[in-house]
């Protein structure tokens, strides 16, 4: 056991030892090695809105193509690319990638901690994103754009009708994207559950960090069936697995199965972050605590669990079964409830509260 | 009108089928609207009174009714959504096995090929069966079943007048019930993405009574009308020396391949393409010169004729009614 310290001196010493480790280092060096979670968050936060913005100027000519009959602006192929890019940006690179910057930025500072657990490995997941972005863009400006849909449904984008490296770029993004994902599911959970603050239990952590954990244990089981059923496309196309292939007993439908059961939960991981931003910005201008913390701590978790459970809903046109399609009408339906239990707390929480309207109030009443 | 189109256009149902579906969604519009109005006011009235209050209210003694009003509410929720739920489940039930147990049913074969439709009218006589293309014909109030299966990648079958859509998926065969109530032209549209020409893969219903729909079934079981004039005559043997063969196929002759649109009367046909031309002369003779440039991505090869061959060949070709 070391002895305490006292004198002025060696307290200036230790200051500065620790001043040195905290500091950040200088240089491009410096800046590829930060791990300063404030600093990874934004990075998250202004590289998801660079994509957002590519993703808008796609948009726009998108629109601009079909603003008339037959119009000649784009053709077919560089159509395809496209919307295909547009549709993988903003589900890929644009709505998760932000909602996890924002997690990182905010989750140690409300729960009291200094960085995020693995504060190296969250570095790592920052660039391995960043590097399958510049992949796919690069791959789209050469020509090689992913062109059969952000959902790239076999067989159109299976070995037969997608020669070439296009849906292979697709796939191989899809890896890059969602190993970051997932390592900001670990950096969050973890450090929400073993880095709080003394005296924060768990029905006094911020319905923030809440939607934050319940979207980090949703993303460690949804990402890995997209990776998965990305890796067998890829597999199908280069070494003919024939995962997806009818003749040889593979199946398309298959597919979408493992595609949707990322798919939905995913829609999700987008919209509850959403839950926790109303709920933090009305507490804060109704000046009142949250009223129901419990319902709405239930109600996050509840919506978690649901969206596992109605995938098929994206594949009704399919022809499944009609008792199999009215379990996921049911579940789908069934999802309303606990969004509409926090729309109600919410309401009761102005009804109490006593309002300050401003731009951010104004936002979440819109 | 909503869409600017009545013929393709899921809120004027022309049959059974479209017409629960609109039922339904009417009814959960009228519910849903009720709702969102509902909340929305009670939004607006907390906003008002917290607005005016001094101090908010967070004693236990102040939150427990509403407690309450939440639990209340949060009940109301669950039983509007099981209403919804039963009419969502009946609606599904009734569209999808409608005709099941009807012995009058007509059965239709539609596959889909990139980018076109082929539609078959099998008969238990092989020589009564006939292929057509890019149109499907039926007679009012008689339910038809088409059975949807696809020769390439997953193509899906919406013909909004009449019914939800169904995909056309590799190795499986989809059923669709369509039953039309009343006499038009319904537009189609391939409603899964499928390549380059997804956007012109396109369908036309025609609804008809049955004494018409008779007469044009009889008419598309006959063999392809014989050449008459020496053009039309000289225009079949440049159809038979061309490489068309490879593909198409027109009953009578020694054409008999199953890749492209059955070519048997395709002179009866309102459009060439699946939509992409109306069917005139022009069009065909554009269309057989140099078809990727008109539909890029085509099956269709470009074809080297020489003038006068061509003019026979279309002289020939328009003789197919």
């Amino acid at each position: 056991m070391t002895e305490l310290a006292l004198d002025a001196a060696t307290l200036d010493h230790e200051h500065a030892q620790l001043a040195h480790t905290w500091a950040h280092a200088p240089g491009l060096l410096g800046w590829l090695s930060e791990t300063d979670h404030k600093k990874i968050g934004l990075r998250y936060i202004l590289t998801a809105l660079c994509f957002f913005t590519a993703a808008g100027i796609e948009a726009a000519f998108m629109r601009l193509q079909l603003s008339r009959p037959e119009n000649t602006l784009l053709n077919p192929d560089l159509y395809n690319q496209i919307f295909t890019m547009h549709g993988t940006t903003m589900m890929f690179l644009f709505a998760v990638p932000v909602m996890e910057g924002m997690a990182i930025y905010f989750v140690p500072l409300m729960v009291g901690t200094r960085n995020v657990a693995f504060p190296k490995l969250n570095a790592f997941g920052y660039f391995i994103y960043l590097a399958g972005g510049l992949f796919i863009y690069t791959m789209f400006a050469l020509h090689a754009g992913p062109d059969a849909g952000w959902f790239s449904y076999v067989p159109l984008s299976g070995p037969q009708f997608d020669p070439g490296k296009r849906a292979d770029t697709w796939a191989q993004m899809i890896t890059f994207t969602e190993i970051s994902a997932l390592v900001v599911a670990i950096e969050i959970s973890v450090t929400a559950f073993k880095q709080r603050a003394v005296g924060m239990s768990l029905n006094r952590i911020p319905l923030f960090v809440w939607s934050m954990i319940v979207i980090s244990f949703m993303i460690i089981f949804a990402m890995p069936a997209v990776m998965v059923v990305s890796s067998f496309l890829c597999l199908d196309r280069e070494v003919a697995t024939n995962f997806f292939n009818r003749p040889e007993g593979g199946d398309p439908i298959y597919y979408q199965h493992m595609f949707w059961f990322f798919g939905h939960p995913e829609v999700y991981i987008i919209f509850i972050p959403a839950l926790g931003y109303v709920s933090t910005i009305l507490t804060t201008f109704t000046r009142r605590k949250i009223f129901g913390y419990p319902v709405m701590v239930a109600s996050l978790v509840f919506t978690a669990f649901m969206a596992f459970g109605l995938w098929v809903h994206h594949m009704f046109a399919t022809g499944l079964p009609q008792l199999g399609q009215s379990f996921f009408t049911a579940a789908s339906m069934m999802i309303a409830i606990p969004t509409g239990a926090q729309i109600f707390c919410w309401i009761v929480t102005i009804w109490t509260g006593r309002l300050t309207i401003r731009t951010p109030l104004l936002y979440v009443l819109g | 009108m909503l869409l600017g189109s009545d013929i393709q256009n899921v809120l004027h149902p022309a049959g059974i089928q479209a017409s629960r579906i609109g039922s339904l969604w009417n009814g959960y519009m009228v519910v849903l609207v009720t709702v969102y109005v509902v909340v929305v006011i009670w939004m607006l009235a907390a906003v008002w009174r917290a607005h005016r209050s001094t101090a908010p209210q967070v004693s236990d003694a102040e939150e427990r009714p509403h407690s309450i009003t939440v639990g209340v509410a949060s009940a109301l929720t669950l039983v509007t959504l099981i209403g919804l739920l039963i009419a969502s489940v009946a609606t599904g039930s009734a569209v999808g096995t409608y005709g099941d147990k009807r012995s009058d049913a007509l059965e239709i074969d539609v596959t889909g090929h990139q980018w076109w439709w082929e539609v078959q009218y099998p008969d238990p006589e092989p020589d009564k069966s006939f292929k057509t293309a890019n149109e499907i014909h039926v007679p009012l109030n008689t339910p038809v079943l088409l059975r949807l299966a696809t020769r390439d990648v997953i193509h899906s079958l919406w013909i909004p007048n009449l019914n939800g859509k169904r995909d056309l998926i590799p190795g499986r065969v989809n059923k669709l019930w369509i039953q039309a109530d009343r006499p038009g032209v319904f537009r189609s549209q391939c409603a899964e993405f499928c390549g380059l020409q997804h956007a012109h893969m396109a369908l036309v219903v025609v609804a008809e009574s049955n004494e018409k729909f008779q007469r044009w079934k009889t008419h598309q079981q006959t063999a392809a009308n014989d050449p008459v004039t020496p053009q039309q005559l000289h225009g079949r043997s440049v159809f038979l020396s061309l490489p068309c063969v490879n593909c198409h196929a027109i009953t009578g002759t020694d054409a008999y391949a199953t890749i492209g649109p059955d070519l048997t009367h395709v002179a009866s046909r309102p459009t060439l393409a699946a939509g992409e031309l109306l069917n005139s002369k022009g069009n065909l003779g554009g269309w057989i010169v140099n078809a990727p440039a008109i539909k890029p991505g085509t099956a269709m090869p470009p074809n080297q004729v020489a003038a006068n061959d061509l003019n026979d060949l279309l002289a020939y070709l328009e003789n197919l009614k």
